[in-house]
C-alpha cells in the first residue's frame, strides 16, 4: 500500500495521556501521532492498553495529560461533542438499532448534517458504497452479525466524519467477510483517516500505513507495518502468537 | 414500514374518526355521548404515555401528574379568570414548566430506567400527598382554596374564548375534545416523520449510538417528555372541565397504571393502539361496573399481569406481526 | 426537654418504621434486582393476616411476629412460581406485573373484606413523658426493627443460605456451574422478602389501621431509601434511613407532616441526583 508520508498534516495527537484506574496505570504518558489521510493500527498484548488507549479517544476522561484534535482538545468529551468534531466510532459489538431499518439507520446518521433531501441521496450513496442494497428495507436486528458490522460502518459514514475509530472490525467475520472488510476500508480510505484496533496481525499488515504497538501501558514501537513487525522488541512481547 | 403506508394510517385513522366525530351526535343519547367524551379525553392522557413511554422509550410511570397539574391549573385559573381560555393555556403552561424542570433533573443526571420510574412515580405521589392535605384556608392558590382531599367544585365548563357567557353544550364539548385528539395524534405522526421524531426513536433503541452520531439524548429526551406533558395537561383540563370538578386522585397510582395498561395493550411504539385500547378498556369497565361484579383495580390489574406474560408487545403489533407471517405464508405457497 | 426527648423517641422511631417497611426490598431488591411494586400489598397483606387471626381468637404476639411473615412468605412462594419467574432480567416487566399483583391484590383484599378500616387494639399500654403520651408499642416497633435488621444481616452474613444466595445473585451461570440450583435460591430469596414484608405489615397493623390500600404510604419511601442505600442493600437502608427518618420528623415537628413528607422526598431527590449509584455505591468493597 502507499502510505502516506510523515510530512502529512497531523490531524490527531495525544500528549502525555494517561488514565489510571486506582493503583493500576493502564496508560502511561503516552505521546501518540496520527496524520491525515492514514489507516494507522493499534496493535499490543491483552492489557497493554490499547484498549483504554481507544477508549480515551472515544471520551474517557483521562488521569492527565492531553488529546489533540486538529488543534482542539478532545479529551473527556460527551459521545455527541465528540461526533461533533468529526469523529465516527465504530464499537467492537456492533452499537446499532435492532428496531429500524438499515436505510432509516442510515437516514438518521445523515439527518444529524444535512437537509432531507442531500439525506436521502447521502444514504443512497452509502448503501450503494456498502452494497446493502438487498438488505436495504430489513431491520437491522434481525441481521447477521457481519451485516450488522457494516450497517454501523454505513451509519459512520453518513454522518459525515474525516476520522474513523474501528474497535476490532474482524472480530467475529468469516475470512470472505474479513476480505470484504480489508476492501472496504481500503475505499473508505480513499476520503477518511482511519485508527484501527485490531489482533489479526494478517488484516493489520494488509490495511495498515502505519503500526503503533502498545506494551504495558506505553508505545514500545511505531512505524511501517513491515519495520514494526520485524522489531525484535515487538517480536519478544509476541513469542508464542502465531503473529510477527 | 416505507412512507407511503404511513401516510396512509394516518389519513386513514383521521378520516375515519373524523367521520365518527361527526356522526356520534345523531347516533348517540346525550348520556352516551356525555359518557364517550370521557373516554376520549382519557385517549388523548393515553397518547401521552405512547409518545413518551411507547415512542421515546421514557419510563415514566408518572404521567398522571401532568394530568393532575393540568387539571388543577385548569381549575384554579378558569375560576379566578371567569374565562376557561386561560385555564386550558395554564394546563399546557403549568405542566410544560414543571416537565421541563422535572425532566432536565432526570435526563442531565444520567439517571437509569428503573430510577426514572421510581422517581416519576414518587413525585406523582408527593402531589397526591400535598394535595391531599391541603384543606383549610391557608392553602389556596389566586384566592381558589385546594379544598384538600374534596377537591374544587364548581368548575366552569369550557366557553368560547373570551366570552364567558357562551359556554359549550354536550355535543360542543364531545366535538373539541376529539378534534384535539386528531389534532395531536396527526402532529405526532407527523413529528415522527421529522428529523427529531426519527431521533426520538432512535434514542429509544440504542441512546448510546445515537450520541455518538452526534445528537445530545438528553436534549431530545428532556424534548419528549415536555411534549407528553403538554398532552397529559390538555387532557387534564378537558378531563376537569367535564366533569366541572377536580379532586387529588387525578394524581393516585391507579391514574398513572391505567394509561400504563393501555399502552401496554394497545401496543409499545404505536399511536393508535393506545387509543383504541383506551377506548375498548373504558367500555370494558364501566360495563363490568354495571355488572357490579368486577372490581375496576382487580380488572386493570388483572389485564396488565395478563399482557406483561402473555403478549408484552401489545395487541397492535402482535397482530401485525400475524398479518405479516400469514402473507409471507401465502407468498411462499 | 421532653420535647426534645419526644423527638429524639420519634426520630427512632421514624427510623425503625423505615428500616422496617424497607428489609423486604433490600432483599428483593438489593439481591434480585427486582423491583416488586406490590411491596405494600404484601405489607397490607400481612396486616389483615393479623386481623384476620386475632379476630379468631389467636394471640397477637403470634400474630404479628409468625402467622404474619409465614402467610406472606407462602404467598410469595406462589406469585414467584407464577409470575416473576418468567421475568428475570426484564427488570421494566417485573415492575409492571409486579404492579398488576398489586392492583389484584388490592382489588381481590377489597373484594373480601370491604373498603374500610379494621381498627386493631394495640397491645401493652403507653406511658408519658411531659404532656405526651407514648405506647409502649412504639417503643416494641423499634426494637423489633433493629433485631430483624441485625438478623436479616447475621443470615446473610454467617449462614450458609446467605453465603449461596450472594454468589448466586453476583454470578448466575457460577453457582449453578457449581451445582446450586438457582430457581430454588430465588424462590426462597423471594418468599424471605416477601416474609420481611409479611412482618412489616403485621407490626405496623396496630399503629396503622388495616385497609386495602393501606401500602401506598410506605412504598414510595421505601423504594427511595433502597435506591439511596445502593448496592449494598442492608447496609444501605440503614445509613439511608438514618438519614431519611429525622428529616421528616423534624419537618412534621416544624411544620405539618405534609411538609415531613415532602422534605423527605427532596432530600431523597438530591441524594439520588448527587450519588446516582446510591450511599454505598462509593464503597465496592462493601457487599451488604
Amino acid at each position: 500500500m502507499t502510505g502516506s508520508s510523515d510530512t502529512s498534516a497531523i490531524m490527531l495527537q495525544t500528549r502525555d495521556l494517561t488514565k489510571r484506574f486506582g493503583g493500576v496505570v493502564a496508560v502511561d504518558g503516552v505521546n501518540f501521532l496520527l496524520h491525515e489521510g492514514e489507516v494507522h493500527s493499534l496493535i499490543g498484548p491483552n492489557g497493554a492498553g490499547k484498549t483504554t488507549f481507544f477508549k480515551l479517544l472515544t471520551g474517557l476522561k483521562p488521569s492527565a495529560g492531553e488529546i489533540i484534535y486538529r488543534g482542539r482538545s478532545i479529551a473527556g468529551l460527551m459521545p455527541h461533542e465528540i461526533a461533533r468534531q468529526g469523529i465516527g466510532i465504530k464499537k467492537q459489538v456492533p452499537s446499532v438499532f435492532d428496531g429500524l431499518t438499515v436505510e432509516e439507520s442510515l437516514m438518521v446518521a445523515a439527518l444529524r448534517v444535512r437537509s432531507r433531501r442531500t439525506a436521502t441521496a447521502e444514504v443512497a450513496a452509502t448503501i450503494d458504497r456498502l452494497k446493502l442494497g438487498e438488505i436495504a428495507g430489513k431491520q437491522v436486528g434481525i441481521l447477521a452479525h457481519g451485516q450488522r458490522q457494516w450497517v454501523e460502518i454505513g451509519m459512520v459514514l453518513a454522518q459525515g466524519c474525516e476520522l474513523i475509530l474501528l474497535d476490532e472490525p474482524a472480530a467475529g467475520m468469516t475470512s470472505e467477510e474479513v476480505a470484504r472488510t480489508v476492501e472496504l476500508i481500503g475505499d473508505i480510505n480513499r476520503d477518511r483517516t482511519i485508527i484501527v484496533v485490531e489482533h489479526d496481525m494478517k488484516f493489520i499488515r494488509m490495511i495498515s500505513h502505519r503500526v503503533t504497538v502498545f506494551h504495558q501501558g506505553r508505545i514500545l514501537a511505531a512505524g511501517t507495518p513491515d519495520d514494526v513487525l520485524s522489531d525484535h522488541r515487538v517480536k519478544d512481547i509476541y513469542i508464542g502468537n502465531s503473529a510477527a | 414500514m416505507t412512507k407511503r403506508n404511513d401516510l396512509t394510517e394516518t389519513v386513514g385513522v383521521v378520516g375515519a374518526s373524523l367521520i365518527a366525530m361527526i356522526l356520534a351526535p345523531f347516533f348517540m343519547d346525550q348520556f352516551g355521548l356525555f359518557q364517550f367524551t370521557v373516554y376520549i379525553v382519557i385517549a388523548l392522557f393515553a397518547l401521552s404515555q405512547a409518545f413518551v413511554w411507547g415512542i421515546g422509550g421514557i419510563v415514566s410511570f408518572g404521567q398522571a401528574m401532568f394530568f393532575g397539574i393540568g387539571g388543577y391549573a385548569y381549575a384554579i385559573l378558569s375560576i379566578h379568570f371567569g374565562d376557561s381560555t386561560y385555564g386550558v393555556i395554564g394546563s399546557l403552561v403549568f405542566p410544560g414548566i414543571f416537565a421541563a424542570v422535572l425532566g432536565y433533573f432526570i435526563f442531565y443526571g444520567r439517571i437509569s430506567d428503573i430510577y426514572v420510574g421510581v422517581i416519576t412515580m414518587a413525585v406523582s405521589l408527593m402531589f397526591l400527598l400535598f394535595f391531599n392535605a391541603s384543606s383549610g384556608d391557608g392553602y389556596a392558590i389566586l384566592g381558589v382554596p385546594l379544598g384538600g382531599y374534596n377537591g374544587i367544585p364548581a368548575l366552569p365548563p369550557l366557553n368560547i374564548p373570551g366570552n364567558p357567557a357562551s359556554t359549550l353544550g354536550y355535543s360542543a364539548m364531545w366535538y373539541v375534545v376529539m378534534s384535539s385528539l386528531l389534532l395531536v395524534y396527526a402532529l405526532l405522526r407527523w413529528m415522527l416523520t421529522r428529523r427529531f421524531g426519527k431521533v426520538v426513536v432512535a434514542i429509544r433503541e440504542n441512546e448510546e449510538r445515537v450520541g455518538m452520531l452526534g445528537y445530545d439524548p438528553r436534549r431530545y429526551k428532556l424534548a419528549t417528555f415536555v411534549i407528553g406533558a403538554l398532552i397529559a395537561g390538555l387532557a387534564g383540563s378537558f378531563y376537569a372541565s367535564w366533569g366541572g370538578f377536580i379532586s387529588p386522585t387525578v394524581f393516585s397510582l391507579t391514574m398513572s397504571v391505567q394509561v400504563i395498561v393501555y399502552v401496554l395493550v394497545g401496543g409499545l411504539g404505536t399511536l393508535v393502539g393506545p387509543i383504541l385500547a383506551a377506548i375498548a378498556l373504558q367500555m370494558l369497565v364501566s360495563y363490568a361496573g354495571t355488572q357490579a361484579a368486577v372490581d375496576p383495580t382487580f380488572l386493570l390489574g388483572t389485564v396488565l399481569l395478563l399482557f406483561v406474560l402473555l403478549i408484552p408487545k401489545g395487541f397492535m403489533p402482535a397482530i401485525m406481526d400475524l398479518y405479516t407471517r400469514a402473507k409471507q405464508g401465502r407468498a411462499q405457497n | 426537654m421532653n420535647t426534645a426527648i419526644i423527638i429524639l423517641f420519634n426520630i427512632f422511631l421514624g427510623i425503625g418504621v423505615l428500616v422496617l417497611t424497607t428489609m423486604s426490598l433490600a432483599v428483593i431488591y438489593g439481591f434480585m434486582r427486582i423491583i416488586n411494586l406490590a411491596h405494600g400489598e404484601f405489607m397490607m397483606l400481612g396486616a389483615y393476616s393479623v386481623w384476620f387471626s386475632t379476630s379468631l381468637g389467636v394471640n397477637i404476639w403470634i400474630a404479628i411476629l409468625i402467622i404474619a411473615p409465614l402467610v406472606v412468605a407462602i404467598i410469595g412462594v406462589i406469585i414467584e412460581r407464577t409470575i416473576i419467574r418468567f421475568l428475570y432480567g426484564r427488570i421494566i416487566d417485573t415492575m409492571l406485573a409486579t404492579w398488576g399483583v398489586s392492583l389484584l391484590l388490592i382489588g381481590t383484599v377489597t373484594a373480601l373484606f370491604g373498603n374500610h378500616v379494621r381498627g386493631l387494639s394495640t397491645p401493652l399500654g403507653s406511658f408519658s413523658i411531659g404532656d405526651y403520651g407514648v405506647s409502649y408499642y412504639s417503643l416494641a416497633l423499634v426494637v423489633i426493627s433493629f433485631v430483624a435488621l441485625f438478623g436479616l444481616w447475621a443470615v446473610f452474613r454467617f449462614t450458609r443460605f446467605g453465603l449461596i444466595v450472594r454468589a448466586t445473585m453476583l454470578r448466575p451461570e457460577m453457582a449453578a456451574a457449581l451445582g446450586i440450583n438457582r430457581d430454588r435460591v430465588y424462590v426462597m430469596t423471594f418468599a424471605l422478602g416477601a416474609g420481611l414484608a409479611g412482618l412489616a405489615g403485621g407490626v405496623i397493623a396496630p399503629l396503622a389501621g388495616v385497609f386495602p390500600s393501606m401500602g401506598m404510604v410506605y412504598i414510595i419511601k421505601a423504594f427511595i431509601a433502597v435506591l439511596i442505600g445502593g448496592p449494598a442493600a442492608i447496609t444501605g437502608i440503614t445509613i439511608a434511613s438514618s438519614l431519611l427518618a429525622p428529616v421528616s420528623v423534624v419537618g412534621s415537628f416544624l411544620a405539618s407532616s405534609v411538609v415531613g413528607e415532602i422534605a423527605l422526598l427532596t432530600l431523597a431527590i438530591v441524594l439520588i441526583r448527587l450519588l446516582p449509584m446510591g450511599i454505598t455505591g462509593r464503597w465496592p468493597r462493601l457487599s451488604l
